[in-house]
């Protein structure tokens, strides 16, 4: 568990509610990007609408986005932008002075909210670097000057509001080694055959005793047994366990591995089908783990919205039909 | 020029009521509901928690057609004239009982979900020594964490039969 990633798992449910739990995360979760922008100056090498959509692909900071309202929905402004309650500015000035490039990235977008900022990436492990995300690069005398909105919006709209970078789901694989046939096995064929998985689901177990059994056969002649026969053995006893079931991408590989050995049914591996191993990654906009409590508060409030009213199920009580088949 | 505005796909338009439904003529106890601007997401969530009833005969819900931004859910009920006698001494329900409660159901599911999942937010969120203090005061209590032998992951079990698993 990250900021930006998070790995869970939830049982005893089922794929419908996985699965929508999945789609509302990716789709429907809102957050704050930039929707409108008004170039001022641009002698960039990018055209404007080029450069406007970079800065909507831009992550902001979005926490406050459940409590912010929706542009088209706010009564409170017409849409210009100097709205609390449904956008926040921002403003970009940039010009090139020097002969060396350079690069305007989205640490040089000001914005007139401190909740709302570019994400930034500078303590994430991927990026050392504090350079921020490139959004066009200068040359001597270029310049670029703009004013941007950016407002509450979802994934369903445009992908740039959505605040997940994956949300994957799997059932969680439920492995079952049939233990007398393993031990049929050489210890050269267990170890193949656990490297045959290409993820690590198993592996040897440490404790595996190994002892080394010299036999006292030395006042014996050599002819007894002929030349061949070994004066010590190393004897192993190999015992193959489940390491990290997760790590199982249902490919097969060590079923088919089990086959080609001549040993089939030597695992059994089924899906459980109640159990679902999560991963959720954020593009910043909002904490992974905040993202799941916004689906599940997005999701109860979209099932409020379809409830069908009172009266409505009343008057279906009493409904023609209805009353003639119980009272008759 | 006359492409529809995005937000077509997800805003109710003015006068469209958000869910209708409509008695079948023909079947006794069965409707449709009508839902705008709906999808997979409430349409498959809806009909399986609907199949968990066991009054309900059959429910389904299809997507028109991807552009027409709705879906219908059907939900047919076990006919009182099989079932006669219980009808009479049983409560009484219809499609529409039906249908709201399947939506109640799924958010008691989801309130629950979201608890269990705040606590196992506060459980590893953070460092381990919050974690361990935690542990110490579930003891005794309803909340069980329970540790795997990895010594990594956490899974916590808050009634309702909701189980949460996180990897510290
Ligand atoms: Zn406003």
């Amino acid at each position: 568990m990250r900021d930006d990633y998070l790995k869970f798992e939830l049982r005893d449910t089922d794929a419908s509610m996985a699965n929508a739990l999945r789609r509302v995360m990716i789709a429907e979760v809102p957050t704050v990007a930039i929707d409108l922008v008004e170039i001022e100056v641009n002698s960039s090498v990018l055209n404007d609408e080029f450069i406007a959509h970079r800065l909507g692909l831009i992550p902001l900071t979005s926490e406050r986005a459940m409590a912010m309202r929706f542009s088209r929905d706010c009564d409170a402004c017409d849409g210009d932008g100097q709205c609390e309650h449904c956008s926040v500015e921002f403003h970009l000035r940039a010009r090139c002075v020097g002969d060396q490039t350079l690069d305007v990235t989205s640490k040089d977008l000001l914005s007139s909210d401190h909740t709302v900022v570019p994400v930034d990436f500078s303590d994430s492990p991927a990026g050392d670097d504090n350079r921020g995300i490139i959004i066009v690069k200068l040359r001597k005398g270029q310049e670029l000057r703009l004013r941007a909105i950016a407002r509450k919006g979802i994934g369903k709209d445009h992908a740039k509001w959505s605040p997940a970078a994956t949300v994957t789901f799997m059932y969680e694989p439920e492995i079952h080694i049939n233990e007398d046939m393993m031990e049929t096995l050489t210890p050269e064929q267990k170890k193949e055959w656990v490297e045959s998985s290409p993820t690590k689901v198993f592996d040897i177990d440490p404790n595996t005793h190994q002892s080394e059994v010299v036999f006292s056969v030395a006042h014996l002649p050599d002819k007894t047994f002929g030349k061949k026969f070994p004066r010590s053995y190393r004897l192993e006893l190999i015992v193959v366990v489940v390491v990290d079931p997760e790590a199982y991408t249902y490919d097969d590989e060590v079923i088919k591995k089990a086959e080609a050995m001549g040993k089939p049914g030597l695992v059994e591996i089924y899906p459980k089908e109640d159990s679902f191993i999560f991963t959720v990654e954020s593009t910043g906009a909002i904490k992974a783990s905040q993202l799941v409590l916004n689906a599940i508060e997005v999701l109860k409030a979209k099932l409020d919205a379809v409830r069908l009213a009172e009266d409505a199920v009343d008057a279906d009580d009493f409904g023609e039909l209805g009353a003639h088949m119980r009272g008759g | 020029m006359n492409a529809p505005d995005r937000y077509e796909r997800f805003v109710v338009p003015e006068g469209v009521k958000k869910v209708s439904y409509e008695r079948d003529t023909k079947i006794i106890n069965a409707a449709t509901f009508t839902i705008e601007r709906e999808d997979h997401t409430v349409g498959n969530i809806l009909r399986m928690q609907l199949h968990q009833d066991p009054n309900v005969l059959f429910a389904g819900y299809k997507l028109p057609h991807p552009l027409q931004y709705k879906i219908i859910v059907r939900v047919s009920f076990l006919c009182p004239l099989v079932h006669a006698i219980e009808i009479h001494t049983t409560s009484q329900s219809s499609p529409t009982q039906a249908y709201n409660q399947a939506i109640n159901d799924l958010d008691k599911e989801l309130d629950c979900l979201k608890s269990a999942f705040e606590m196992l937010v506060m459980f590893v969120g953070g460092d381990g020594e919050v974690y361990k203090q935690l542990l110490i005061q579930a003891q005794g209590t309803m909340l069980v964490p329970v540790q795997s032998w990895k010594n990594q992951r956490l899974s916590v079990c808050l009634g309702y039969g909701l189980w949460l698993t996180s990897e510290l």
